[in-house]
């Protein structure tokens, strides 16, 4: 499972998030797809994709805990 | 991520708290400078900005509202003044978050300065080879420690 680093400052406490994502970071990605998001101090978590932008570049995810 | 630039001033008095969430992990801010570089490009004379946010206890906003609505357990603080002495900072609204409206009014994005890297207009960290983007990250890691170093020590909550 690839795992993302992510600033929750613009996350807060929202269940839903959006992500541009770095070319390795999104290889083997899509709809579906689970990740660990690891947060600076905040346990890590799941989310899943939920969405992808059309340049597959921005990729929406939903935390599934 | 479309940001906005407010029309603000910035805090009066420069002993106005700054707040940055989490325990000061230098890697997660790089990640998410790389990562929003480009959202930053209507804001910015090059193609976008380096940048890490950070929110004011100012405006009726106050220290329990901006912790009230992030999920970190740790924070640290910081002066406005110690801040803007070293680095630039920008009032900036990032729409469309889960975050309060309320407490995005005092968001502000502390501009970590990237002195060696001449980057090309169009430059796009989500196009570049990870390997390209390493030379990237180590110049951006002393620019945030030097940052974080300021909001020293953590607290938690």
């Amino acid at each position: 499972m690839k795992r993302l680093l992510i600033d929750y400052s613009l996350i807060g406490h929202g269940r839903k998030f959006e992500l541009t994502l770095l070319r390795r970071e999104r290889e083997g990605l899509e709809v579906g797809s689970r990740v660990e998001v690891v947060g600076d101090s905040v346990p890590p978590r799941i989310a899943e994709v939920t969405a992808v932008s059309p340049d597959e570049k921005v990729f929406e995810f939903a935390f599934a805990d | 991520m479309q940001i906005i630039l407010r029309r603000d001033p910035g805090p009066a008095d420069d002993e106005t708290v700054l707040i940055h969430m989490g325990a000061g992990a230098a890697d997660v801010a790089v990640a998410a400078a790389l990562r929003n570089y480009r959202s930053y490009r209507g804001l910015s004379s090059r193609g976008g900005e380096f940048t890490v946010s950070v929110f004011a206890v100012m405006a009726g906003v106050t220290e329990a509202m901006i912790l009230d609505a992030m999920p970190h357990p740790q924070f640290g603080r910081a002066r406005f003044a110690a801040v803007r002495d070293r680095f630039a900072l920008l009032p900036t609204t990032v729409l469309g978050t889960p975050v309060p409206d309320e407490v995005m009014a005092a968001h502000f994005d502390v501009v970590l300065p990237a002195a060696g890297l001449v980057l090309p207009p169009d430059f796009d960290p989500s196009e570049a080879e990870d390997e390209d983007l390493d030379g990237i990250r180590a110049v951006l890691i002393a620019s945030v420690a030097e940052l974080l170093a300021l909001f020293e020590p953590r607290f938690r909550r």
